[in-house]
């Protein structure tokens, strides 16, 4: 299943494709029109292509602004320089690899933390000194975590896949 | 319960979600509700034990009732609307600027148990100033944890908590508090998911 989440304003919205991947672009279309007439924002799609990259990269922008607002003194719960550059590195490692937007939340004031949610548990994702340390929790059952090493070039494509499940 | 007694295992915790703070908008994950903080080895001692590393995330003891929780939060949000202004934004426009509470959530004080013998859960009773129901929930780390696998550990401990918290017991404003109708009809996961 893949997800897709996006912001309208002050509405936070998901789409989460479902099985039959040849019907998932109508499908997205379909909602994004139904957003525009449900939000007092007008979304006219001028193309399919054009509204969905779009959205995305309007994800990945807030993801983007919300990791450096973690680093500022001010914030609630905020987080050291290294952690939040790591992130951004690291961010813009997934971002290329066209890995649905995550979510972020700051940890301990030393990490940011990548999430996706699954139907079967969710996914944690952290960054730090070329390793990417991954926690599954399952719906029911036992968690896992892995470390994956990036200097393995294999790495990042796997992650991708997986990520993109 | 006196201060610093530590709190049963089988006792059920609150977690207050403070709008907007800790709501799951714009990419922030509705995990930022367990917002460790890293403990000051000399300010907090008394939260360490003996260990190199501790984290905390305050919690209300439910031993004392919903109605007291509520309470709590209530006066939390008031007391960092004093403190720390929201900054003001078109979008915080719509609720006047201030943060609110929400209700909270709730999970057992044992409800993630340690990886091995390098971690440690404790959830100690700490009352702090008007706050007299107050706790901290804290995982103390061993010495030879380096900081990707402090993060590693907490991460885990904090998806575990996710998975267990049930709820949300929400508070609903009335209407003589500004935006009330604003506030009430903020969605929050029903959980356990």
């Amino acid at each position: 299943m893949m997800t897709t989440s996006a912001a309208f304003g002050n509405l936070h919205l998901s789409y989460t494709r479902g099985p039959t991947a040849s019907t998932w672009a109508k499908d997205v279309v379909r909602w994004v029109a139904s957003c525009g007439s449900a939000t007092d924002w007008s979304i006219v799609p001028a193309s399919a292509a054009s509204t969905l990259s779009t959205i995305v990269s309007q994800a990945y922008k807030y993801v983007y602004d919300l990791i450096r607002s973690f680093a500022q003194p001010a914030a609630t719960a905020c987080v050291d320089q290294q952690a939040a550059d790591d992130a951004i590195s690291f961010f813009n490692q997934l971002i290329s690899l066209n890995v649905p937007a995550p979510k972020v939340f700051p940890s301990g004031g030393e990490a940011v933390i990548f999430t996706w949610e699954r139907p079967s548990g969710r996914d944690y994702l952290h960054y730090e000194d070329g390793i990417v340390t991954l926690t599954h929790i399952p719906c029911k059952g036992d968690e896992w975590q892995i470390d994956l090493d990036l200097s393995d070039p294999t790495v990042l494509t796997s992650l991708s896949i997986y990520l993109r499940r | 319960m006196n201060p610093g007694d530590t709190i049963p295992n089988s006792e059920w915790v609150a977690r207050a979600v403070i709008f907007p703070t800790h709501l799951p908008q714009q990419q922030l994950s509705p995990e930022a509700l367990f917002d460790f903080r890293g403990l000051d080895p000399e300010k907090d001692a008394q939260f360490f034990a003996d260990w190199a590393h501790a984290y905390a995330v305050s919690v209300s003891c439910l031993h004392a009732g919903e109605d007291k929780v509520h309470k709590d939060g209530l006066e939390l949000a008031r007391q960092q609307n004093e403190n720390r202004p929201l900054p003001e934004s078109p979008e915080s426009a719509k609720f006047g600027h201030m943060r609110a509470y929400l209700g909270f959530y709730r999970f057992l004080a044992g409800a993630v148990a340690p990886l091995d013998n390098h971690e440690q859960i404790e959830t100690i009773f700490w009352p702090e100033g008007t706050f007299d129901n107050h706790a901290n929930y804290i995982v103390r780390l061993a010495e030879c944890v380096n900081r990707r696998d402090r993060t590693k550990r907490r991460t885990r401990i904090t998806g575990l908590l996710w998975r267990a918290l049930s709820g949300p017991v929400r508070y609903l404003h009335s209407d003589d508090t500004p935006h009330a109708n604003y506030f009430n009809e903020v969605p929050l996961d029903a959980l356990p998911a």
